[in-house]
């Protein structure tokens, strides 16, 4: 048996945007209602099977961009890819989202990374219309609508970065 | 004070002191405290040295960072890594923080609970991301109300647009009627409005004014519907009946558009389009500024126009001929200005009707 495969996965993002609940709903596959701000970095685990392959997660939750304090470059380190997360309900986390972009692009190079829509079941409050969806798909984005509250597409988020981390 | 002392001292403040062997292995100065055996389940009382293998953990990642400032040997600089959030019992995590010092040529690593203090931290970043959410959010519904100003704005402009047309629409059916019943007339509505706009440009008049000229002068005659069609047609000289029947137009046509809410005083003009200067006119014989001046203008434009043209009780008189009775009654039946500028514009061909 082949020792499992170890990569480093950063969440990226704007604060309060569900970074946390993301990983929480993955890992423990819980979600809580409350808003609890993550300060610096909170790093988890979690190991799944890609094809044959065991592959363990080191989850690395970065604090979200919000003008107060700025992330460490160096959080990046030894990323193998990231998720960026965006929060559908607010049009300025998606600026948010390709700034931090640029930043992780510029320290690791052109690693994996998968645009995540979350919050997709406030539809009543959607701020992001389809058609920015569209362009960013077009401009070659590969985008997941999540929901870390009802668990919506939440697994395959990850694990379709798995996938493409060892590809 | 001794290494026994500093080492409880360190257990007491929460706080793992270690030095640096070899590598990424390391030896606690004292006993490890229970909350760092978590990180360290290999850690033993009677051998406190850990080995930081995984450099994809947190600490790995900072031992890179710790490792380059202890390269540059600078005795009381400490590295901070900035506080980390560690799991270390069942589903409790707590806040950590490491830091690296070049001591007395020891690599030094140091590595604290935070604790409560980092709990009033949390509490106060906590809130103003709370505050910033509640602004975002304010800013939004800001936005959504200025954009739904600006959706409510579009739609009243595209209305306006809508009920313009469709006035436009009911005028040329009304010029239609009107010119149906007295087909000499037809287009004579029309030019007047074209001269009339022509005369208030060559005065300087504002483009508001000149658009509520246009508009009187295609709807100048409407109140001939009232006069028969047999007056209206009968070729030779019209009796002082006739004459009389005729003369009721300009007040007919004030009566039948004094209740539409036009946007400019279109009834009014249309009623005094035939009072003269002298106050010789009709139907009120007013005189002077008391007779508006876009229906003094109306006045020579309705005149040169009636004179240069055909009409079955007598023959063309032309243009020269009008222009000779404008330069005539300039100052008695025609306001002086209003003539001046016709005059000038014919004089200097810049005015021809369609």
């Amino acid at each position: 048996m082949t020792d499992p495969i170890k990569k480093k996965i950063c969440m990226l993002g704007a604060f309060a945007v569900g970074k946390t609940s993301l990983i929480k709903r993955y890992v423990e596959d819980l979600f809580s209602e409350k808003y609890h701000t993550t300060i610096g970095v909170k790093v988890d685990k979690k190991t799944v099977k890609v094809d044959d392959r065991t592959v363990d997660l080191i989850l690395w939750d970065l604090a979200g961009k919000n003008g107060i304090s700025e992330m460490r470059t160096t959080y990046l380190r030894g990323a193998a890819g990231y998720l960026l997360v965006v929060d559908k309900t607010r049009v300025n986390t998606l600026d948010v989202a390709m700034e931090m972009h640029k930043m992780a692009q510029d320290m690791l190079g052109k690693v994996p990374c998968i645009l995540i829509l979350n919050k997709w079941d406030l539809e009543g409050k959607w701020d992001i219309d389809e058609a920015a969806i569209g362009d960013l798909r077009n401009s070659g984005w590969y985008t997941i609508k999540t929901s870390a509250k009802t668990g919506m597409s939440v697994d395959q988020a990850f694990e379709t970065l798995a996938r493409k981390l060892i590809e | 004070m001794n290494e026994s002392l500093l080492a409880r001292l360190f257990f007491a403040l929460d706080t793992v002191v270690a030095e640096q062997r070899k590598g990424s292995t390391f030896e606690i100065i004292g006993a490890p405290p229970v909350w760092f055996t978590h990180l360290f389940p290999q850690l033993k009382k009677d051998n406190p040295k850990f080995v930081i293998e995984d450099d994809l953990s947190f600490l790995g990642g900072f031992i890179i960072d710790a490792a380059r400032f202890w390269k540059m040997k600078e005795p009381g600089q400490i590295l901070w890594s900035g506080p980390w959030e560690e799991t270390l019992e069942e589903g409790n995590s707590h806040e950590l923080e490491a830091g690296a010092v070049y001591l007395e040529d020891k690599n030094i690593l140091i590595v604290r609970l935070l604790g409560h203090s980092a709990l009033a931290d949390r509490e106060m970043i906590q809130q103003a991301r709370e505050h910033l959410l509640s602004f975002e959010n304010l800013f939004r519904a800001d936005r959504d109300l200025k954009n739904y100003s600006d959706y409510l704005e579009q739609k009243v402009q595209q209305r306006t647009l809508q009920v313009t047309k469709t006035l436009a629409g009911v005028i040329e059916a009304i010029i239609a009627i009107t010119e149906m019943r007295d087909p000499y007339t037809a287009g004579h509505q029309r030019r007047v409005a074209q001269l009339a706009c022509a005369l208030a440009r060559e005065m300087g008049r504002p483009a508001e004014e000149i658009e509520g000229l246009r508009m009187a002068g295609i709807l100048h005659d409407i109140g001939k519907i009232v006069v028969p069609g047999e007056i209206l047609s009968k070729p030779g000289r019209l009796n002082e009946m006739e004459m009389a029947i005729i003369r009721q137009h300009p007040q007919a046509g004030y009566e039948i558009l004094k209740n539409i809410d036009f946007p400019r005083p279109i009834a009014q003009i249309i009623l005094q389009h035939h009072e003269n200067i002298d106050g010789s006119g009709y139907p009120r014989g007013l005189a002077g500024e008391d007779i508006l001046l876009k229906a003094r203008i109306l006045r020579v434009a309705d005149v040169v126009e009636a004179m240069g043209s055909y009409r079955p009780y007598r023959p063309e008189i032309g243009i020269d001929q009008a222009l000779e009775e404008i330069r005539l009654n300039r100052g008695k039946f025609y306001d002086v200005n209003v003539a001046d500028a016709c005059l000038r514009l014919f004089a200097e061909g810049r005015f021809q009707f369609d």
